[in-house]
């Protein structure tokens, strides 16, 4: 098998709209593709027991997480004709309405696109090692827990 | 006698107040003697719900745990 260099996926604190918008700019020389897609994941100010949450404080068992993220790129780019793929999570605390996610998926045509990027985010929030806690403006928190 | 380092996360690592600990085990244990020995030490785990990583993977609980393997407890995902 050929032997790809592992991509680092994790950001330190949220991820901005300018580096969103520079990694599509950067696509422009790859005229080969005819379509992308993006997932974005955005922090959501959840209320729980009258108690607002203001960010989400992420973590990681970044070893476990980085070889997870690994996998899954390899076996959606078996799955799916992908020209390319980006993937990038927050680590630290990301502010309620911040992005947190980063999926990218571009092809030459659309509808693999579509099904590339909802595999993808599925198994991201299923297999990778990544705890969050929601902070509420008091201080306290609750730990969050994927459906 | 078999000495283990346990790596604790997110909600685990808050319950236990630490991020590593040592444990001696008077002999091999398994995944699941593992478990009842850190749930002896921190009863608080058994109220959470987690699972026990052996070098990054899942594997059953009879799994003979050795003192170079990496253990880790991880709490529910989270990501995304």
């Amino acid at each position: 098998m050929e032997v790809k260099k592992k991509k680092t996926v994790f950001v330190e604190g949220a991820i901005m709209p300018e580096f969103i918008a520079n990694s599509i700019a950067k696509h422009q020389t790859k005229t080969s593709i005819g379509a992308h897609d993006i997932f974005l994941g955005q922090v959501r100010a959840d209320e729980i027991a009258n108690k607002t949450a203001q960010a989400i404080t992420y973590s990681a068992h970044t070893e476990m997480a980085e070889a997870k993220f690994h996998e899954i790129r390899e076996a959606t780019f078996e799955k799916f004709e992908l020209t390319c793929m980006h993937i990038y999570h927050s680590l630290g605390t990301v502010k309620a309405g911040e992005i947190c996610l980063f999926v990218f998926v571009s092809a030459p045509h659309r509808k693999v696109v579509f099904d590339a990027i909802e595999f993808l985010v599925e198994n991201i929030k299923k297999e990778v090692p990544i705890f969050g806690k929601e902070v509420f403006e008091d201080n306290t928190h609750v730990w969050k827990e994927n459906t | 006698m078999t000495e283990l380092k346990i790596n604790y996360y997110g909600m685990i690592a808050e319950c236990t107040a630490c991020e590593e600990e040592f444990l001696t085990a008077a002999k091999l244990v398994s995944v699941q003697e593992l478990d009842h020995l850190l749930k002896q030490k921190h009863p608080n785990l058994k109220k959470l719900s987690y699972k026990i990583a052996i070098n990054h993977s899942f594997v059953t609980p009879d799994t003979l745990v050795q003192s170079d393997h990496e253990i880790a407890l991880l709490p529910p995902f989270a990501g995304g």
